[in-house]
């Protein structure tokens, strides 16, 4: 069995005096894909605040063993976990290039390249034909892609990724889910805080579904794939 | 001949006075950017800028190679004590919270403590600006300027030249632009936000003292009223210009500065202060989020 890179204990999250996440478990093993699934309000983006420490939680969260409570977003960046949201993700006063290169320069030297700019551009083709157009002037799509680059030139160990898919066409949602595929084999673990729950079973090693700020389905890919019919109802609320 | 040289005298006048707009309206966008809300004590900062160099010139015997620096740094360190006086109220990131309200409130009072404190020690009168360069006038025959105005235009110039490279070249300038324009997603890339937004304090400041300095030179003298008046300036061309740009508050400053001499040599100096708010409303009628915004999703 894999070493947990980020593990989730008893969180419960409160918000505006309203409990949002209750109780919640997570493990995500190195090198996986992990789907947290849930529709709107179900409490997946307070989860993700929470690993960055973006918000008050109960409850503990690890990354590589090491305790996350006591530590500053930007210090938990440069463990290597990096994040991506599904707007405001890019500086609309910079170019694609100057994005790319800005993330590129915050990288912190920890031992290991995962990707180069070079090889952004080759797996999001798009980018390289509008490099030097500015962030505002891009599609939603494409500025996901700049973000999910940007996010990869940091050198990270752990991605997380919030309703990326949000706004984006099939095709296009189709190719960003892709392309997670081959972030992972260069041993890069994703997190997917997601609601398309087609392009999240195909793509995930295994799922949690959070529903109502608890976790109510937790499953392997192939259990996932198994069960797709009591997952949608689960889901769903059906 | 006459009209064009009133004109080039007014347009000249204008660049001069709106070059000191823009070094104010500068450190307006810096720290709305890092805190999401309208420092409004920065405008005493300026003027306290002014009152701390009327003090210290006798003191370096007028040299404005030591005055201009020296100012520049007591102005950036009271800019991080407003920092550190508003820090402990709270989260200051969310636009819609009680604490951001707190934050705004408490900039109202540190600018009523700063005059109060100078009208203390100097009264309410004017004092007269020591005079930190020669007085001479540059005669191009058909229109005259003050050796004053010109060094002030050329040294605000290259200060924002300098400001431009260090915002858009070095790292920190960088760090420091892009948590202006987005400190959530700044932090969640490993800026360090809490240091960015002190180091934005004392840069902010230190540049309001810079531009304190080239307003007393320019007109002799400084009162303790006169921060909110030209902090407005500072403020309009910031919001103009679309509050995160550094170079549509500069711009804006610039026609701002032209527009007020031009309004003050062809219809009345009574309206010079009226033009600047005038032309704010003609522009957020036309483009509301301001000239430069560079707009969000």
């Amino acid at each position: 069995m894999n070493d947990m890179i980020l593990t989730l204990d008893d969180v419960s999250i409160v918000r505006s005096y309203n409990t949002v996440v209750r109780n919640a478990s997570i493990n995500i093993p190195e090198n996986s894909i992990i789907g947290i699934l849930g529709p709107n309000g179900a409490g997946k983006s307070s989860l993700v605040q929470a690993i960055l420490n973006l918000i008050e939680y109960s409850g503990t969260i690890k990354y590589k063993g090491k305790n996350l409570k006591k530590l500053s977003t930007d210090k938990i960046t440069e463990l290597g976990i990096s994040f991506v949201s599904s707007n405001n993700n890019i500086f609309y006063g910079f170019s694609i290039r100057e994005n790319l290169k800005f993330a590129q320069m915050l990288a912190r030297k920890r031992g290991k390249e995962h990707f180069s700019i070079e090889e952004i551009l080759s797996l999001f083709p798009i980018l390289e034909q509008r490099i030097d157009q500015s962030g505002s002037t891009l599609s939603v799509g494409e500025k996901q892609n700049v973000a999910i680059g940007m996010c990869l030139l940091s050198s990270p160990d752990l991605i997380i990724l919030d309703e990326i898919s949000s706004g984006l066409s099939p095709i296009a949602a189709n190719m960003v889910f892709d392309s997670l595929k081959k972030i992972n084999e260069k041993g890069v673990s994703i997190v997917l805080a997601e609601q398309d729950v087609n392009n999240v079973v195909r793509t995930v090693d295994s799922l949690y579904i959070l529903s109502k700020g608890e976790i109510s389905y937790q499953g392997t890919n192939l259990e996932a794939q198994r069960d797709f019919s009591n997952l949608i109802s689960e889901y769903f609320g059906m | 001949m006459e009209t064009l040289s009133t004109l080039f005298q007014q347009v000249l006048n204008g660049l001069s006075i709106g070059s000191t707009y823009a070094l104010i309206a500068i450190g307006y966008v810096m720290l709305f950017g890092v805190l999401r809300i309208v420092q409004l004590s920065h405008s005493e900062i300026f003027l306290a800028g002014a009152f701390f160099a009327v003090i210290i010139s006798s003191l370096l015997k007028g040299n404005i190679f030591l005055v201009l620096p020296v100012v520049a740094i007591l102005t950036g360190l009271l800019g991080l004590l407003v920092y550190f006086i508003i820090r402990p109220l709270g989260s200051i990131s969310d636009p819609n919270s009680q604490e951001h309200l707190n934050v705004l409130v408490v900039t109202i009072g540190i600018s009523t403590v700063i005059i109060n404190v100078i009208l203390k020690y100097f009264g309410g009168f004017p004092q007269k600006f020591p005079q930190l360069l020669e007085y001479s006038v540059v005669d191009f025959n058909f229109f005259q300027i003050p050796i004053s105005s010109i060094v002030c235009i050329f040294s605000a110039f290259v200060f924002m030249l300098f400001f431009r490279w260090f915002i858009s070249s070095t790292k920190t300038g960088l760090k420091i632009q892009a948590t202006t324009e987005n400190p959530v997603l700044a932090q969640s890339m490993g800026i360090n936000v809490e240091f960015i937004t002190k180091l934005s304090f004392f840069i902010a400041s230190a540049t309001a003292g810079i531009a304190a300095v080239f307003i007393g030179i320019i007109l002799n003298y400084v009162h303790p009223f006169m921060g909110a008046i030209l902090g407005f300036k500072g403020l309009i061309a910031m919001i103009a210009g679309g509050v995160t740009s550094f170079s549509g508050a500069v711009i804006f400053s610039l026609f701002l500065g032209i527009t007020e001499s031009l309004a003050s040599g062809y219809i009345s100096s009574s309206y010079s202060d009226s033009v600047g708010f005038g032309l704010l409303i003609i522009v957020l009628i036309l483009k509301p989020s301001g000239l430069f915004n560079k707009g969000k999703e």
